[in-house]
Protein backbone atom coordinates (compact mmCIF):
# COMPACT_ATOMS: atom_id res chain seq x y z
CA UNK A 1 0.00 0.00 0.00
CA UNK A 2 1.76 3.00 -1.52
CA UNK A 3 1.07 6.10 0.94
CA UNK A 4 1.25 9.85 0.26
CA UNK A 5 4.16 11.54 1.03
CA UNK A 6 2.86 13.89 3.76
CA UNK A 7 1.36 10.44 5.30
CA UNK A 8 4.90 8.57 5.50
CA UNK A 9 6.17 12.39 6.80
CA UNK A 10 3.12 12.19 9.45
CA UNK A 11 3.56 9.16 10.14
CA UNK A 12 7.55 9.03 10.64
CA UNK A 13 7.38 12.21 13.01
CA UNK A 14 4.51 10.33 14.72
CA UNK A 15 6.73 7.24 15.49
CA UNK A 16 9.93 9.18 15.83
CA UNK A 17 7.40 11.36 18.53
CA UNK A 18 6.73 7.56 20.33
CA UNK A 19 10.13 6.56 20.61
CA UNK A 20 10.87 9.96 22.50
CA UNK A 21 8.16 9.70 24.74
CA UNK A 22 8.74 5.99 25.40
CA UNK A 23 12.15 7.07 26.48
CA UNK A 24 11.17 9.53 28.45
CA UNK A 25 8.52 8.00 30.53
CA UNK A 26 11.21 5.11 31.16
CA UNK A 27 13.30 7.59 32.46
CA UNK A 28 11.08 9.30 34.27
CA UNK A 29 9.73 6.53 35.88
CA UNK A 30 13.14 5.03 36.95
CA UNK A 31 14.03 7.95 38.38
CA UNK A 32 10.96 8.52 40.89
CA UNK A 33 9.77 4.91 41.34
CA UNK A 34 12.72 4.29 44.09
CA UNK A 35 11.99 7.88 45.42
CA UNK A 36 8.54 7.26 46.03
CA UNK A 37 7.64 3.77 46.04
CA UNK A 38 8.86 3.61 49.91
CA UNK A 39 6.10 6.39 50.49
CA UNK A 40 3.08 5.69 48.37
CA UNK A 41 1.19 4.87 51.11
CA UNK A 42 1.75 8.01 53.33
CA UNK A 43 -1.03 9.87 53.18
CA UNK A 44 -1.68 12.62 55.78
CA UNK A 45 -5.31 11.77 56.37
CA UNK A 46 -3.95 8.23 57.73
CA UNK A 47 -3.31 10.12 61.10
CA UNK A 48 -7.15 10.98 61.81
CA UNK A 49 -8.50 7.23 60.57
CA UNK A 50 -8.21 6.66 64.56
CA UNK A 51 -10.70 8.93 65.61
CA UNK A 52 -13.45 7.29 63.48
CA UNK A 53 -14.55 4.81 65.77
CA UNK A 54 -15.30 7.47 68.45
CA UNK A 55 -17.10 10.31 65.86
CA UNK A 56 -19.45 6.88 64.65
CA UNK A 57 -22.57 7.84 64.65
CA UNK A 58 -22.32 11.54 64.51
CA UNK A 59 -23.19 14.09 61.44
CA UNK A 60 -20.96 16.66 62.04
CA UNK A 61 -17.70 17.65 63.80
CA UNK A 62 -15.73 20.48 63.95
CA UNK A 63 -12.24 21.38 62.79
CA UNK A 64 -9.79 23.75 64.14
CA UNK A 65 -6.55 24.51 62.89
CA UNK A 66 -4.04 27.54 63.96
CA UNK A 67 -3.17 28.14 60.44
CA UNK A 68 -4.85 29.32 57.01
CA UNK A 69 -7.41 26.41 56.37
CA UNK A 70 -7.53 27.13 52.73
CA UNK A 71 -3.63 27.49 52.01
CA UNK A 72 -1.12 23.94 51.43
CA UNK A 73 -0.26 22.10 53.86
CA UNK A 74 -3.32 23.02 56.16
CA UNK A 75 -5.73 22.85 52.97
CA UNK A 76 -4.41 19.47 51.88
CA UNK A 77 -4.63 17.85 55.98
CA UNK A 78 -8.07 18.73 55.90
CA UNK A 79 -9.44 17.99 52.50
CA UNK A 80 -7.57 14.40 53.32
CA UNK A 81 -9.20 14.50 56.31
CA UNK A 82 -12.16 14.08 55.26
CA UNK A 83 -11.61 11.76 52.91
CA UNK A 84 -10.46 9.50 55.74
CA UNK A 85 -13.51 10.19 57.91
CA UNK A 86 -16.59 10.35 55.11
CA UNK A 87 -19.47 10.64 55.81
CA UNK A 88 -18.28 12.51 58.70
CA UNK A 89 -18.53 16.04 57.87
CA UNK A 90 -15.99 18.27 59.52
CA UNK A 91 -16.83 22.12 59.59
CA UNK A 92 -13.84 23.90 59.68
CA UNK A 93 -15.87 27.26 59.39
CA UNK A 94 -18.18 26.54 63.03
CA UNK A 95 -16.91 24.77 66.08
CA UNK A 96 -20.48 24.99 67.37
CA UNK A 97 -20.15 21.23 67.31
CA UNK A 98 -20.32 18.11 70.18
CA UNK A 99 -17.24 17.33 69.09
CA UNK A 100 -14.46 19.01 67.39
CA UNK A 101 -11.09 17.87 66.00
CA UNK A 102 -7.84 20.09 66.73
CA UNK A 103 -5.08 19.91 64.44
CA UNK A 104 -2.66 22.60 65.61
CA UNK A 105 1.10 23.87 65.16
CA UNK A 106 0.96 25.59 68.75
CA UNK A 107 -1.56 23.05 70.79
CA UNK A 108 -0.42 24.26 74.30
CA UNK A 109 -2.16 28.03 73.14
CA UNK A 110 -5.17 25.98 71.80
CA UNK A 111 -5.69 23.47 74.61
CA UNK A 112 -6.38 26.50 76.51
CA UNK A 113 -8.39 28.59 74.33
CA UNK A 114 -10.94 25.18 74.20
CA UNK A 115 -10.23 24.81 78.13
CA UNK A 116 -11.91 28.33 78.26
CA UNK A 117 -14.80 27.02 76.48
CA UNK A 118 -15.81 24.02 78.40
CA UNK A 119 -14.26 21.66 76.49
CA UNK A 120 -13.43 18.42 77.84
CA UNK A 121 -10.70 16.03 75.64
CA UNK A 122 -11.86 13.05 74.33
CA UNK A 123 -8.97 11.51 72.92
CA UNK A 124 -5.22 12.30 70.93
CA UNK A 125 -3.38 10.58 68.16
CA UNK A 126 -0.31 9.59 68.46
CA UNK A 127 0.61 12.27 65.58
CA UNK A 128 -1.01 15.24 67.84
CA UNK A 129 -4.26 15.15 66.61
CA UNK A 130 -7.19 16.10 69.12
CA UNK A 131 -10.58 15.15 70.01
CA UNK A 132 -12.38 17.36 72.02
CA UNK A 133 -16.17 17.50 73.23
CA UNK A 134 -18.50 20.76 73.79
CA UNK A 135 -21.13 18.85 76.24
CA UNK A 136 -23.41 22.05 75.46
CA UNK A 137 -23.79 20.93 72.07
CA UNK A 138 -24.26 17.23 72.69
CA UNK A 139 -27.82 16.03 72.41
CA UNK B 1 -10.78 -11.23 41.95
CA UNK B 2 -14.71 -10.22 43.19
CA UNK B 3 -14.24 -7.16 41.33
CA UNK B 4 -14.68 -8.78 37.97
CA UNK B 5 -18.30 -9.46 38.47
CA UNK B 6 -19.69 -5.96 38.21
CA UNK B 7 -16.98 -5.27 35.27
CA UNK B 8 -18.60 -8.25 33.21
CA UNK B 9 -22.03 -6.67 34.23
CA UNK B 10 -21.13 -3.43 33.00
CA UNK B 11 -19.79 -5.11 29.76
CA UNK B 12 -22.62 -7.51 29.00
CA UNK B 13 -25.50 -4.19 29.48
CA UNK B 14 -23.22 -2.12 27.24
CA UNK B 15 -22.95 -4.86 24.62
CA UNK B 16 -26.79 -6.10 24.83
CA UNK B 17 -27.92 -2.29 24.52
CA UNK B 18 -25.84 -1.72 21.58
CA UNK B 19 -27.05 -5.08 20.24
CA UNK B 20 -30.45 -3.54 20.57
CA UNK B 21 -29.56 -0.36 18.94
CA UNK B 22 -27.92 -1.19 16.14
CA UNK B 23 -29.31 -5.02 15.73
CA UNK B 24 -27.46 -6.91 12.71
CA UNK B 25 -25.86 -3.81 11.70
CA UNK B 26 -23.30 -3.68 14.82
CA UNK B 27 -19.36 -2.48 13.97
CA UNK B 28 -17.08 -4.59 14.34
CA UNK B 29 -15.59 -7.06 17.32
CA UNK B 30 -13.32 -4.60 18.93
CA UNK B 31 -15.11 -1.84 18.41
CA UNK B 32 -18.32 -3.52 19.96
CA UNK B 33 -16.45 -4.30 23.00
CA UNK B 34 -14.83 -0.87 23.90
CA UNK B 35 -17.82 0.93 23.07
CA UNK B 36 -20.35 -1.52 24.83
CA UNK B 37 -17.74 -1.46 27.86
CA UNK B 38 -17.95 2.53 27.87
CA UNK B 39 -21.70 2.54 27.36
CA UNK B 40 -21.87 -0.22 30.11
CA UNK B 41 -19.64 1.62 32.67
CA UNK B 42 -21.96 4.96 32.28
CA UNK B 43 -24.88 2.83 32.42
CA UNK B 44 -23.76 1.08 35.09
CA UNK B 45 -23.03 4.36 37.36
CA UNK B 46 -27.16 5.80 36.58
CA UNK B 47 -28.49 2.32 37.53
CA UNK B 48 -26.54 2.80 41.16
CA UNK B 49 -27.54 6.18 41.18
CA UNK B 50 -30.99 5.39 41.17
CA UNK B 51 -31.09 3.48 44.27
CA UNK B 52 -30.17 6.52 46.08
CA UNK B 53 -33.14 8.33 44.38
CA UNK B 54 -35.40 6.03 45.07
CA UNK B 55 -34.71 5.04 48.38
CA UNK B 56 -32.25 7.54 49.45
CA UNK B 57 -28.98 5.01 50.27
CA UNK B 58 -27.45 2.55 48.52
CA UNK B 59 -28.67 -1.13 48.25
CA UNK B 60 -27.00 -2.96 46.45
CA UNK B 61 -29.15 -5.78 46.53
CA UNK B 62 -31.23 -3.45 44.11
CA UNK B 63 -28.52 -2.25 41.74
CA UNK B 64 -27.68 -5.74 40.82
CA UNK B 65 -31.63 -6.92 39.86
CA UNK B 66 -31.74 -3.58 38.00
CA UNK B 67 -28.87 -4.70 35.93
CA UNK B 68 -29.51 -8.47 36.02
CA UNK B 69 -33.65 -7.40 35.11
CA UNK B 70 -31.80 -5.01 32.00
CA UNK B 71 -29.79 -8.01 30.81
CA UNK B 72 -33.11 -10.10 31.27
CA UNK B 73 -35.06 -7.67 29.34
CA UNK B 74 -32.24 -6.96 26.55
CA UNK B 75 -32.06 -10.16 26.36
CA UNK B 76 -35.03 -10.93 26.14
CA UNK B 77 -35.83 -8.73 23.51
CA UNK B 78 -32.89 -9.93 21.32
CA UNK B 79 -34.16 -13.20 21.12
CA UNK B 80 -37.40 -12.33 20.46
CA UNK B 81 -36.63 -10.46 17.34
CA UNK B 82 -33.26 -12.89 16.41
CA UNK B 83 -30.80 -10.70 17.40
CA UNK B 84 -28.79 -12.58 19.92
CA UNK B 85 -26.83 -14.15 18.34
CA UNK B 86 -22.78 -13.28 18.47
CA UNK B 87 -21.10 -16.01 16.28
CA UNK B 88 -20.71 -13.56 13.85
CA UNK B 89 -19.15 -10.91 15.74
CA UNK B 90 -16.85 -13.68 17.71
CA UNK B 91 -16.23 -15.61 14.15
CA UNK B 92 -15.01 -11.97 12.48
CA UNK B 93 -12.32 -11.55 15.27
CA UNK B 94 -8.67 -11.61 13.43
CA UNK B 95 -5.15 -12.11 14.74
CA UNK B 96 -4.55 -7.96 13.68
CA UNK B 97 -7.22 -7.58 15.97
CA UNK B 98 -5.17 -9.47 19.09
CA UNK B 99 -2.51 -8.18 18.05
CA UNK B 100 -3.60 -4.59 18.69
CA UNK B 101 -5.52 -5.77 21.86
CA UNK B 102 -2.19 -6.41 23.76
CA UNK B 103 -0.69 -3.02 21.94
CA UNK B 104 -3.24 -1.54 23.79
CA UNK B 105 -3.16 -3.66 26.49
CA UNK B 106 0.46 -2.83 27.49
CA UNK B 107 -0.07 0.97 26.76
CA UNK B 108 -1.91 0.62 30.68
CA UNK B 109 1.56 -0.84 32.08
CA UNK B 110 2.87 2.50 32.66
CA UNK B 111 -0.51 4.00 34.22
CA UNK B 112 -0.57 0.91 36.56
CA UNK B 113 3.26 1.60 37.68
CA UNK B 114 2.09 5.03 38.03
CA UNK B 115 -0.90 4.41 40.76
CA UNK B 116 1.53 1.64 42.53
CA UNK B 117 3.40 5.27 43.30
CA UNK B 118 0.17 7.30 44.09
CA UNK B 119 -2.38 4.77 44.91
CA UNK B 120 -5.03 7.82 46.33
CA UNK B 121 -4.29 9.81 43.25
CA UNK B 122 -4.30 13.18 42.76
CA UNK B 123 -5.37 16.12 44.71
CA UNK B 124 -8.73 16.12 42.99
CA UNK B 125 -9.19 12.38 43.44
CA UNK B 126 -8.71 12.27 47.47
CA UNK B 127 -10.03 15.95 47.47
CA UNK B 128 -13.21 15.40 45.34
CA UNK B 129 -13.98 12.67 43.92
CA UNK B 130 -13.05 9.75 45.97
CA UNK B 131 -14.73 11.47 49.11
CA UNK B 132 -17.91 11.40 47.11
CA UNK B 133 -17.67 7.95 46.30
CA UNK B 134 -16.86 7.45 50.22
CA UNK B 135 -20.16 9.51 50.98
CA UNK B 136 -22.24 7.46 48.73
CA UNK B 137 -20.81 4.43 49.84
CA UNK B 138 -20.70 4.83 53.79
CA UNK B 139 -23.05 7.17 54.50
CA UNK B 140 -25.94 5.35 54.18
CA UNK B 141 -29.35 7.56 54.13
CA UNK B 142 -26.90 10.73 55.17
CA UNK B 143 -25.20 10.06 51.73
CA UNK B 144 -26.97 13.89 51.01
CA UNK B 145 -23.95 15.12 53.29
CA UNK B 146 -21.81 15.50 50.55
CA UNK B 147 -23.48 18.86 49.40
CA UNK B 148 -23.83 20.02 52.64
CA UNK B 149 -22.39 23.55 52.19
CA UNK B 150 -19.64 23.20 54.74
CA UNK B 151 -17.95 20.37 52.43
CA UNK B 152 -18.09 23.81 49.38
CA UNK B 153 -13.95 22.65 49.60
CA UNK B 154 -15.21 19.43 47.63
CA UNK B 155 -17.22 21.21 45.00
CA UNK B 156 -20.52 20.02 46.28
CA UNK B 157 -22.13 21.18 42.98
CA UNK B 158 -20.53 19.40 40.84
CA UNK B 159 -22.35 16.04 39.03
CA UNK B 160 -20.40 12.52 39.94
CA UNK B 161 -20.82 10.01 37.99
CA UNK B 162 -16.97 8.56 38.03
CA UNK B 163 -17.84 8.08 41.95
CA UNK B 164 -21.23 6.35 41.31
CA UNK B 165 -19.07 3.97 38.81
CA UNK B 166 -16.24 3.24 41.59
CA UNK B 167 -19.83 2.66 44.40
CA UNK B 168 -20.69 0.04 42.16
CA UNK B 169 -17.89 -1.77 42.03
CA UNK B 170 -17.13 -1.69 45.61
CA UNK B 171 -21.02 -2.75 46.45
CA UNK B 172 -19.49 -6.23 45.56
CA UNK B 173 -16.44 -5.90 48.14
CA UNK B 174 -16.29 -5.21 51.92
CA UNK B 175 -14.73 -1.70 52.07
CA UNK B 176 -14.21 1.44 50.45
CA UNK B 177 -11.00 0.15 49.04
CA UNK B 178 -8.53 2.66 47.03
CA UNK B 179 -7.91 -0.50 44.95
CA UNK B 180 -10.52 0.48 43.03
CA UNK B 181 -10.55 3.41 41.76
CA UNK B 182 -7.35 3.04 41.13
CA UNK B 183 -7.84 0.25 38.99
CA UNK B 184 -10.57 2.69 37.21
CA UNK B 185 -8.14 5.19 36.35
CA UNK B 186 -6.21 2.22 34.36
CA UNK B 187 -9.62 1.14 32.60
CA UNK B 188 -10.66 4.84 31.40
CA UNK B 189 -6.86 5.15 29.92
CA UNK B 190 -7.38 1.66 27.84
CA UNK B 191 -11.12 2.21 27.12
CA UNK B 192 -10.08 4.92 25.61
CA UNK B 193 -7.17 4.03 23.31
CA UNK B 194 -8.99 0.86 22.71
CA UNK B 195 -12.24 3.23 21.48
CA UNK B 196 -9.71 5.23 19.17
CA UNK B 197 -8.10 2.24 17.76
CA UNK B 198 -10.91 0.96 16.78
CA UNK B 199 -13.09 3.67 15.52
CA UNK B 200 -10.05 4.57 13.30
CA UNK B 201 -10.11 1.22 12.06
CA UNK B 202 -13.98 1.04 11.39
CA UNK B 203 -13.64 4.25 9.51
CA UNK B 204 -10.00 3.85 7.60
CA UNK B 205 -9.17 0.11 7.86
CA UNK B 206 -5.70 1.37 8.50
CA UNK B 207 -3.80 -0.73 10.58
CA UNK B 208 -1.99 2.60 11.02
CA UNK B 209 -4.84 3.72 13.25
CA UNK B 210 -2.72 1.76 16.32
CA UNK B 211 -0.22 4.99 15.80
CA UNK B 212 -3.18 6.89 17.47
CA UNK B 213 -3.44 6.02 20.43
CA UNK B 214 0.14 5.00 21.37
CA UNK B 215 0.98 8.30 20.50
CA UNK B 216 -1.29 9.86 23.15
CA UNK B 217 -0.81 7.23 25.79
CA UNK B 218 3.13 6.87 26.14
CA UNK B 219 3.69 10.78 26.74
CA UNK B 220 4.33 10.89 30.20
CA UNK B 221 2.09 13.72 31.40
CA UNK B 222 -0.58 12.65 29.72
CA UNK B 223 0.30 9.31 31.46
CA UNK B 224 -0.17 11.22 34.73
CA UNK B 225 -3.29 13.18 34.09
CA UNK B 226 -4.79 10.10 33.05
CA UNK B 227 -3.51 7.82 36.16
CA UNK B 228 -4.67 10.18 38.88
CA UNK B 229 -7.70 9.14 39.30
CA UNK B 230 -9.13 12.26 38.13
CA UNK B 231 -12.83 12.35 35.60
CA UNK B 232 -11.24 14.28 32.87
CA UNK B 233 -10.18 11.29 30.92
CA UNK B 234 -13.68 10.23 31.55
CA UNK B 235 -15.00 12.91 30.00
CA UNK B 236 -13.09 12.67 27.06
CA UNK B 237 -14.08 9.07 26.47
CA UNK B 238 -17.70 9.95 26.72
CA UNK B 239 -16.84 12.23 23.94
CA UNK B 240 -14.89 10.73 22.00
CA UNK B 241 -17.71 8.05 21.73
CA UNK B 242 -20.46 11.02 21.14
CA UNK B 243 -18.82 12.50 18.35
CA UNK B 244 -17.82 9.11 16.58
CA UNK B 245 -21.05 7.87 16.66
CA UNK B 246 -22.57 11.21 15.35
CA UNK B 247 -19.88 10.92 12.36
CA UNK B 248 -21.43 7.44 11.71
CA UNK B 249 -24.63 8.41 11.64
CA UNK B 250 -23.76 10.70 8.79
CA UNK B 251 -21.41 8.49 7.05
CA UNK B 252 -23.71 5.11 7.54
CA UNK B 253 -26.86 7.38 7.15
CA UNK B 254 -28.09 5.43 10.24
CA UNK B 255 -30.15 7.34 12.60
CA UNK B 256 -29.84 4.52 15.50
CA UNK B 257 -26.38 5.63 15.74
CA UNK B 258 -27.80 8.70 17.16
CA UNK B 259 -28.95 7.24 19.87
CA UNK B 260 -25.85 6.27 20.96
CA UNK B 261 -24.98 10.01 20.53
CA UNK B 262 -27.66 11.41 22.76
CA UNK B 263 -26.91 8.66 25.40
CA UNK B 264 -23.04 9.06 25.34
CA UNK B 265 -24.03 12.85 25.72
CA UNK B 266 -26.21 12.33 28.61
CA UNK B 267 -23.29 10.63 30.85
CA UNK B 268 -20.74 13.21 29.69
CA UNK B 269 -22.95 15.80 31.13
CA UNK B 270 -23.42 13.86 34.70
CA UNK B 271 -19.31 13.53 34.55
CA UNK B 272 -18.10 16.84 35.45
CA UNK B 273 -19.44 20.99 34.97
CA UNK B 274 -17.56 20.71 31.92
CA UNK B 275 -18.67 17.77 30.40
CA UNK B 276 -22.20 19.44 30.80
CA UNK B 277 -21.27 22.69 29.03
CA UNK B 278 -19.74 20.31 26.22
CA UNK B 279 -22.61 18.25 26.20
CA UNK B 280 -25.17 21.29 25.87
CA UNK B 281 -22.70 22.47 22.66
CA UNK B 282 -22.36 18.99 21.07
CA UNK B 283 -25.75 18.35 21.65
CA UNK B 284 -26.97 22.13 20.17
CA UNK B 285 -24.01 21.62 17.25
CA UNK B 286 -25.48 17.96 16.53
CA UNK B 287 -28.80 19.19 16.01
CA UNK B 288 -28.31 21.49 13.64
CA UNK B 289 -25.72 19.74 11.71
CA UNK B 290 -28.24 17.12 11.55
CA UNK B 291 -30.88 19.40 10.32
CA UNK B 292 -28.99 20.89 8.07
CA UNK B 293 -27.20 17.35 6.34
CA UNK B 294 -29.82 14.77 6.71
CA UNK B 295 -32.50 14.67 4.19
CA UNK B 296 -35.82 13.84 3.88
CA UNK B 297 -37.55 14.88 6.13
CA UNK B 298 -39.39 12.29 7.54
CA UNK B 299 -35.78 10.60 7.56
CA UNK B 300 -34.21 14.45 9.38
CA UNK B 301 -37.48 14.14 11.82
CA UNK B 302 -36.76 10.87 12.70
CA UNK B 303 -33.27 11.55 13.12
CA UNK B 304 -33.90 14.52 15.93
CA UNK B 305 -36.64 12.31 17.62
CA UNK B 306 -33.40 10.00 18.43
CA UNK B 307 -31.08 12.16 19.07
CA UNK B 308 -33.20 13.91 21.63
CA UNK B 309 -34.98 11.01 22.83
CA UNK B 310 -31.70 9.43 23.57
CA UNK B 311 -29.69 12.76 25.40
CA UNK B 312 -32.88 13.60 27.17
CA UNK B 313 -33.33 9.98 29.15
CA UNK B 314 -29.63 10.36 29.62
CA UNK B 315 -29.66 13.47 31.14
CA UNK B 316 -32.11 12.58 33.34
CA UNK B 317 -29.59 11.64 36.16
CA UNK B 318 -28.46 15.17 35.84
CA UNK B 319 -31.84 17.26 35.68
CA UNK B 320 -32.93 15.15 39.06
CA UNK B 321 -29.38 16.32 40.85
CA UNK B 322 -29.67 19.77 39.54
CA UNK B 323 -33.33 19.89 40.83
CA UNK B 324 -33.24 17.81 43.38
CA UNK B 325 -29.39 18.08 45.28
CA UNK B 326 -27.35 20.85 43.56
CA UNK B 327 -26.51 23.05 46.17
CA UNK B 328 -25.25 26.56 45.45
CA UNK B 329 -21.89 27.14 45.81
CA UNK B 330 -21.05 31.23 46.47
CA UNK B 331 -17.65 29.99 46.98
CA UNK B 332 -16.63 29.29 43.12
CA UNK B 333 -18.03 31.60 41.48
CA UNK B 334 -17.76 35.30 41.88
CA UNK B 335 -18.81 37.11 38.61
CA UNK B 336 -16.39 39.86 37.81
CA UNK B 337 -18.26 42.02 35.38
CA UNK B 338 -20.36 43.04 38.64
CA UNK B 339 -18.43 42.32 41.54
CA UNK B 340 -16.52 45.75 42.93
CA UNK B 341 -14.28 43.63 45.44
CA UNK B 342 -13.28 40.81 42.81
CA UNK B 343 -13.81 42.60 39.04
CA UNK B 344 -12.65 41.08 35.93
CA UNK B 345 -10.34 43.75 33.87
CA UNK B 346 -8.45 43.40 30.38
CA UNK B 347 -5.51 42.34 32.27
CA UNK B 348 -6.99 39.18 33.15
CA UNK B 349 -8.37 38.53 29.61
CA UNK B 350 -4.97 39.09 28.37
CA UNK B 351 -3.52 36.45 30.55
CA UNK B 352 -6.31 33.95 29.75
CA UNK B 353 -5.11 34.15 26.33
CA UNK B 354 -1.57 33.73 26.77
CA UNK B 355 -1.30 31.24 29.48
CA UNK B 356 -4.39 28.90 27.34
CA UNK B 357 -1.91 29.48 24.57
CA UNK B 358 0.96 28.67 25.75
CA UNK B 359 -0.69 25.06 27.09
CA UNK B 360 -0.96 23.98 23.53
CA UNK B 361 2.95 24.43 23.21
CA UNK B 362 4.35 22.95 26.55
CA UNK B 363 7.16 20.68 26.28
CA UNK B 364 5.29 18.12 28.68
CA UNK B 365 2.81 17.39 25.66
CA UNK B 366 5.80 16.49 23.58
CA UNK B 367 5.02 18.24 20.57
CA UNK B 368 1.86 16.61 20.71
CA UNK B 369 -0.46 19.91 19.68
CA UNK B 370 2.07 21.28 17.30
CA UNK B 371 2.56 17.55 14.90
CA UNK B 372 -1.77 17.70 15.36
CA UNK B 373 -1.67 21.20 13.66
CA UNK B 374 0.59 19.98 11.51
CA UNK B 375 -1.50 17.07 10.18
CA UNK B 376 -4.27 19.74 9.68
CA UNK B 377 -1.92 21.89 7.82
CA UNK B 378 -1.22 18.93 5.32
CA UNK B 379 -4.64 17.87 4.80
CA UNK B 380 -6.77 19.03 2.31
CA UNK B 381 -9.41 21.68 3.94
CA UNK B 382 -12.49 20.03 2.42
CA UNK B 383 -11.37 16.20 3.99
CA UNK B 384 -10.80 17.97 7.28
CA UNK B 385 -14.28 20.10 7.17
CA UNK B 386 -16.04 17.72 5.04
CA UNK B 387 -19.64 17.73 6.64
CA UNK B 388 -19.14 14.53 8.48
CA UNK B 389 -16.48 15.80 10.61
CA UNK B 390 -17.50 19.73 11.04
CA UNK B 391 -19.15 18.68 14.15
CA UNK B 392 -15.90 18.82 15.80
CA UNK B 393 -14.38 21.86 15.12
CA UNK B 394 -17.77 23.87 15.87
CA UNK B 395 -17.76 21.93 19.53
CA UNK B 396 -14.13 22.55 19.58
CA UNK B 397 -14.18 26.43 19.00
CA UNK B 398 -17.43 27.08 20.67
CA UNK B 399 -15.94 25.06 23.76
CA UNK B 400 -13.04 27.09 23.87
CA UNK B 401 -14.86 30.39 23.97
CA UNK B 402 -16.78 28.89 26.89
CA UNK B 403 -13.68 28.27 28.49
CA UNK B 404 -11.77 31.40 27.97
CA UNK B 405 -15.45 33.43 29.11
CA UNK B 406 -15.19 31.52 32.08
CA UNK B 407 -12.02 32.35 32.95
CA UNK B 408 -12.04 35.72 32.22
CA UNK B 409 -15.41 36.86 33.95
CA UNK B 410 -15.02 34.23 37.11
CA UNK B 411 -12.76 35.93 39.02
CA UNK B 412 -13.37 33.54 42.49
CA UNK B 413 -9.74 32.02 41.87
CA UNK B 414 -6.58 33.79 40.92
CA UNK B 415 -6.22 33.55 37.29
CA UNK B 416 -2.65 32.52 36.80
CA UNK B 417 -3.14 29.64 39.59
CA UNK B 418 -6.32 28.63 38.00
CA UNK B 419 -5.25 28.38 34.19
CA UNK B 420 -2.28 26.14 35.55
CA UNK B 421 -3.88 23.84 37.59
CA UNK B 422 -7.01 23.19 35.20
CA UNK B 423 -6.62 24.19 31.82
CA UNK B 424 -4.21 21.28 31.11
CA UNK B 425 -7.11 18.61 32.36
CA UNK B 426 -9.91 20.55 29.90
CA UNK B 427 -7.02 19.81 27.14
CA UNK B 428 -6.29 16.48 28.15
CA UNK B 429 -10.19 15.69 27.64
CA UNK B 430 -10.42 17.04 24.17
CA UNK B 431 -7.07 14.92 22.91
CA UNK B 432 -8.84 11.62 21.82
CA UNK B 433 -11.28 13.63 19.74
CA UNK B 434 -8.65 16.02 18.46
CA UNK B 435 -6.55 13.06 17.60
CA UNK B 436 -9.53 11.20 15.44
CA UNK B 437 -10.64 13.78 13.54
CA UNK B 438 -6.56 14.79 12.35
CA UNK B 439 -6.26 11.12 11.45
CA UNK B 440 -10.00 11.24 9.55
CA UNK B 441 -8.49 14.68 8.26
CA UNK B 442 -6.09 12.55 5.84
CA UNK B 443 -8.73 9.91 4.68
CA UNK B 444 -11.19 9.83 2.11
Amino acid sequence: MLLPLRQKILGGLIILLVGVQISQTTLTFSKIWPLKRPTAFIFAGQKFASLAPLLKGQKYAGYYTDTNVDEGRALLELLQAQHILAPLILDPENLDHRYVIINCVNLPRTIEKFKAMGARPVAATPSGILLVERPEFGP
Amino acid sequence: MIYLLPAILSIALGVLTLKAILKDRLPGALLVFFLGSTLGLGLSGFLTFTSFILFNKLLTPFVIVCHLGALGYLGMILKKSGHLDFTGLVRSIRRQDILALCAIAALVIPMILFTRLYPYGGWDAWGFWNTKARFLFLGGTNWTGMFDPALWRVQTSYPFLLPLINVWFWSFGTSATYAVPAAMTCIIPFLTAGLLYSLLMEMTKKPWAILAPVWIFTNMFTIQLAASQYSDLLLGLFLLAAVAMFILAQTKQDNAFLILTGLFLGMMAFTKVDGTALAVLTLTAASVFTLCNTPPSTVRRQAMVFLLTAATVAATPLLVFLLAYAPANKHIFTNGLFSPDHPTSVARLTTVLIMSGQEFINLRWSGLWLVLGLMFILARPHQSLRPALRLIPTILGSYFLVCLITYTINTAYPVAWWIDSSFNRIVLALIPTVTLWAFLSHEK
